[in-house]
């Protein structure tokens, strides 16, 4: 079965318990999960300890979440609806808490583990709809918002989100397509003599080295969440080029050292700055230039790590700099600095001025349209984060059930359905079809056909 | 009601190949008066590529078209001169029931079969037009003049349709060496507005058995204790041929790259695309350079013939340059040539116009099956032929129609494939596309299809009597194993242990001796208990999947008066016109966004769905 098919049947099938957060995102005041399915209450109950004893009429309580890896019991409020009588037109339950994203993700990924279902984009509505609770405007209305270019925008939301680890799981994902395509030439293709068998060890320790990777890739991703929940957005360009004022523009304060000598800013400066409705991580960095001493050697260093760890980079120019070549392969905003001085922006540049404000809300725009993260997907990206960490658990589980498989003595067939459910999952994240794929693999591997 | 007349039928099937007797004899199964025209009565089920039926996952296919009450497995059995099961040392879902048949017998037994068949009218006719009243089949018309009636008619014309055979640079008319070509009927097809396209595929030398060097040769003998094809067959009796293995080398390799300038798929004579996964010998040696030999079986035709099919060397090299590779082959140094090699280019009609009746849309009535619809293979062409054969039967009787979903067979699978995604070179099954293939069994086609078989009529007494005695003794079998429970562990948990063994198990429960004294039964109780989790875990996903499936489109959406799905989206629901939204969603470029779409759109404007 292909990921695509999978995925269709999870967007109607509306006897299972899905969860997403279902507040604005980035940090705000309050913070929103949502459950909804037939076990929606019961798992909101084992995740929550209520102040005092649950008055039965009641549907707001006062108390706690009890989580996986949160050490201190966090106050929060529960909602619950646990009949027909809901949004959904099933049971449903909210917690309401404070909005910090990590602990958000932590609290999905919780009522994962418990059984629950990350919600596709616009899943909630749907549900709503197909339980007779929303009229069909608004159903339409929000199915042509999830349509269309929204998946593209939702896979570049993704693959920001992954970080730098799409490549990584691309090619891990490449390497089993390679192993199944040898395991499953064996199985469909046994009278061919080109076609070797599979070692059983040698299959072992490959399966051993895969889940070891994506064991690592999934840390990192973690780490990756805890740090920073934002986009990382950097200023680059060549020394003196307005890095730094622009940076206090956009946050609206003055926080860097601005001098009009060139190299000021010689480490890095990192803060959150609210663009088109989200926040980023707006990260300053050192001038381009060839360091003169170690201490410039080190600050150059470490901004070129900041480019390349970004999703987004605004290469700065002005009248003042000469053209410099960027050093990094991130997607690229390119912004002329000083325009009260320089009314000659290059083409293709958004003309912007730190002194005057000229040009910055334009900037915010275009910054939050090239994360491709307008503001009413929020939602749905936040719980794309969710979606990406519980495919790659799932993954992980299967991948080790294959090298299970292979221990207990299980046949080549058995190994292959776990490999199959490793690569859909991983293409939940990196997205990619299986079937016709993996025949061409064979074909091209094995000489087959007598 | 008037007594029909000589020309008038229930249904028409045109060819009398693999699909086409399938076709034919489930619909006179079915009841319905049915006539099967052919060119040449001489040979039905003629295998026109190698003598061989079955194989992985198209083992599984004839014991599916078996189970629904079908010929070939029975043929098989009747007429092989060798079986082997496939894939013995892996899993049983793996198992791949194949033998060698003879090639006249097969076909002669066929025609017997047909002949035999009550309601069943064998015709040789060439067919150049089908017939189209008010928008409907109503027959067709072969030459001469004479036209045919009825309101249902099964085109399975193989490679036959405007074939064109190439040896070298010489191109002959024809679909099978020494045959003709139908030429009036695509011209007829186009103008029902049914789209054509050219595939190619092609056929190795046959060589004179006298003159092989056996000696020098491996055999390849078949199965001690053979698997039969047909759930009606108990044990098969015949003798057993051997087949001889031999290997290509350097030098033949030399040959043809020297002159594959006169290949036909090199020179660019030939421009349609052929099967990757039966290349010729000239797409070897090019696409595997490195590659020192490449293996060839040497397959008898048959008990009373000395012909031998080279399987592995299918070339359209001219006739000089066969005759002068097959010397140098270990083995073959004085061998004769009977028949040369030939490529063959024909007309298909692309399946994403075919409903999963396998009745054209646009045409009501019209029905095709076998390799018209992009396939190869006498068993996928079979599997066609049978579901067309069966619902044209029931489309004339008003009849609901008969599918088999991708969770019951791999004619499912098949079947689905081909409407849903189409073809871009001939379809071959492999196991690996069927996403159940741990269910999708040889062992137990009987009993995800037989009932389904009967349902509808294509099921005997006496099949039907044979199957209920073997589904009730498997149930015996399997509640025993379930129930007893031997130091507070059932028998089923014991056996689901690798290192279990029946003998075990009937040791520690002795009444299970008297329960298990057919092979076949204990084997059926075996897998499911050694598969377990994971047949409990397809199980899953097949429900899922039946959720979706059973979410029926009505045929009349427009789907450009849904304004919220995307363009792509509608000009690829509007081609494929899909029966469910699981169908649906596995059109290639279809998101499920697409879906939740269409599932909204149809609770509004066809509340019943």
């Amino acid at each position: 079965m292909t990921e695509r098919d999978q995925h269709a049947a999870m967007t109607l099938d509306s006897t299972d318990t899905i969860v997403a957060i279902a507040s604005a995102p980035g940090p705000g005041v309050r913070g929103i999960v949502r459950l909804s399915g037939p076990d929606a209450c019961l798992l909101a109950l084992q995740t929550f300890t209520p102040k005092v004893e649950m008055p039965r009429c009641a549907r707001r309580f006062e108390g706690h979440l009890v989580i996986d890896g949160l050490r201190h019991p966090l106050p929060a409020a529960l909602l619950l609806w646990p009949d027909s009588r809901s949004y959904t037109g099933q049971p449903m339950a909210e917690f309401h808490t404070v909005g910090s994203p990590p602990l958000l993700s932590q609290l999905v990924a919780h009522c994962l583990a418990r059984g629950a279902r990350p919600a596709g984009p616009g899943e909630f509505t749907l549900r709503a709809f197909l339980a007779g609770k929303l009229d069909l405007t608004r159903a339409e209305a929000v199915l042509a918002v999830i349509n269309a270019d929204r998946a593209d925008q939702l896979d570049v939301a993704l693959k920001q989100l992954a970080g730098g680890l799409s490549g990584p799981l691309t090619v891990l994902r490449d390497r089993l397509m390679d192993m199944l395509a040898h395991l499953e030439a064996n199985l469909d293709f046994a009278e061919e003599p080109d076609v070797g068998e599979y070692e059983r060890h040698a299959l072992a320790a490959e399966l051993g080295e895969r889940a070891a990777e994506l064991a690592r890739l999934a840390d990192r991703l973690r780490d990756r969440e805890r740090a920073h929940d934002r986009p990382r957005v950097a200023l680059c360009g060549p020394p003196n080029a307005g890095k730094s004022r622009l940076f206090n523009a956009l946050l609206g304060r003055d926080q860097a050292i601005v001098s009009p000598l060139a190299g000021t800013t010689r480490d890095y400066l990192a803060e959150p700055c609210v663009c088109g409705g989200m926040t980023i991580e707006l990260i300053d960095t050192a001038g381009a230039e060839e360091a003169r001493d170690a201490i410039e050697g080190q600050a150059q260093a470490k901004r070129l790590e900041q480019a390349r760890r970004a999703e987004l980079v605004l290469e700065c120019r002005s009248g003042d700099t000469t053209s410099a070549v960027p050093e990094h392969d991130r997607p690229t905003l390119l912004v002329w600095t000083k325009v009260d001085r320089d009314r000659e922006a290059p083409e293709g540049a958004i003309a912007t001025s730190a002194l005057t404000g000229e040009g910055l809300d334009q900037l915010r725009k275009a910054i939050a349209s090239a994360l491709a993260v307008p503001p009413s997907e929020g939602p749905a990206i936040a719980s794309t984060s969710a979606r990406c960490r519980e495919s790659l658990r799932r993954a992980s589980e299967s991948l080790e059930g294959a090298a299970r498989a292979i221990r207990e003595g299980l046949g080549d067939e058995i190994v292959a359905l776990e490999l199959r459910q490793t690569i859909d999952d991983l293409g939940q994240v990196v997205g990619a079809v299986v079937t016709e794929d993996l025949l061409d693999r064979i074909f091209g591997a094995f000489c087959i056909g007598k | 009601m008037t007594n029909p007349g000589p020309y008038e039928f229930d249904v028409i099937v045109i060819g009398a190949g693999h699909a086409g007797i399938e076709a034919a004899l489930a619909a006179a199964r079915l009841g319905r008066r049915t006539a099967l025209l052919t060119l040449n009565a001489d040979t039905v089920g003629q295998m026109s590529c190698n003598p061989a039926i079955g194989g992985v996952a198209k083992g599984q296919i004839v014991r599916e078209v078996d189970a629904l009450g079908g010929a070939m497995g029975r043929l098989t059995d009747e007429t092989a001169i060798q079986f082997r099961l496939l894939n013995r040392t892996k899993g049983p879902a793996m198992h791949g029931p194949r033998a060698q048949c003879d090639k006249k017998a097969y076909q002669i037994a066929a025609k017997w079969m047909v002949e035999r068949q009550e309601g069943l009218t064998l015709r040789q006719e060439m067919t150049e037009a089908v017939v189209v009243e008010g928008g409907r089949v109503a027959g067709v018309r072969c030459r001469g003049g004479a036209v045919y009636r009825a309101r249902a008619i099964v085109l399975t014309t193989g490679t036959f349709l405007q074939a064109l055979m190439h040896t070298g640079e010489t191109k002959t008319k024809g679909g099978r060496a020494g045959d003709a070509s139908a030429e009036g009927l695509s011209a007829s097809l186009r103008e029902l507005g049914i789209e054509l396209r050219r595939f190619k595929t092609g056929t190795p030398p046959r060589l004179n058995g006298r003159t092989i060097d056996f000696s020098r040769l491996q055999p390849q003998p078949g199965d001690e204790s053979p698997v039969p094809f047909s759930f009606l067959t108990d044990r098969v009796t015949q003798d057993q041929l051997d087949c001889h293995i031999t290997y290509t080398n350097q030098n033949v390799h030399d040959l043809i790259r020297a002159n594959l300038h006169r290949a036909p798929m090199y020179s660019g004579q030939i421009q349609s695309a052929g099967p990757r996964y039966c290349p010729s010998i000239e797409d070897k040696v090019v696409k595997f350079a490195d590659r020192e030999q490449h293996q060839i079986f040497l397959e008898p035709e048959g008990r009373q013939t000395l012909e031998y099919y080279c399987n592995g060397i299918s070339t359209s090299l001219p006739r000089d340059v066969q005759e002068a590779i097959i010397p140098l082959i270990p083995g073959l140094a004085h061998a004769e040539i009977m028949r040369f090699g030939y490529a063959v280019e024909y007309d298909y009609a692309p399946p994403t116009q075919l409903a999963p009746t396998l009745e054209v849309k646009a045409v009501p009535g019209l029905f095709l099956a076998g390799q018209i619809n992009g396939t190869t293979g006498y068993e996928e062409a079979a599997a066609q032929g049978l579901i067309a054969g069966a619902n044209a039967g029931l489309q004339v009787a008003d009849a609901p129609p008969f599918v088999v979903d991708r969770s019951e067979g791999y004619i499912g699978v098949l079947i689905d494939d081909l409407v849903t995604r189409g073809v871009d070179e001939p379809y071959r099954m492999f196991t690996s596309r069927a996403e159940y293939r741990l269910l999708l069994r040889h062992d137990n086609a009987d009993l995800r299809l037989t009932g389904r078989g009967r349902a509808i009529g294509l099921v005997d007494d006496v099949r039907w009597t044979r199957f209920e005695s073997r589904r009730d003794r498997i149930e015996r079998l399997r509640r025993e194993v379930h129930q007893t429970l031997v130091r507070g562990e059932s028998l089923e948990r014991r056996l689901r242990r690798p290192e279990t063994e029946w003998d075990e198990l009937v040791a520690l429960h002795p009444p299970l001796a008297e329960l298990s004294t057919d092979a076949d039964i204990v084997a059926q109780v075996m897998i499911e208990s050694k598969y377990g989790g994971y047949i409990t875990r397809q199980a899953d996903e097949v429900d899922r999947f039946r959720k979706l499936e059973n979410k029926v489109i009505p045929m009349n959406v427009d789907y450009h008066a849904v304004p919220q799905l995307r363009e792509e989206a509608k000009e690829k629901l509007s081609k494929v016109r899909p029966r469910s939204l699981g169908q649906a969603g596995r059109i290639s470029g279809i998101s499920p966004a697409d879906v939740a779409t269409l599932l909204v759109h149809l609770k509004r404007n066809h509340a019943a769905s």
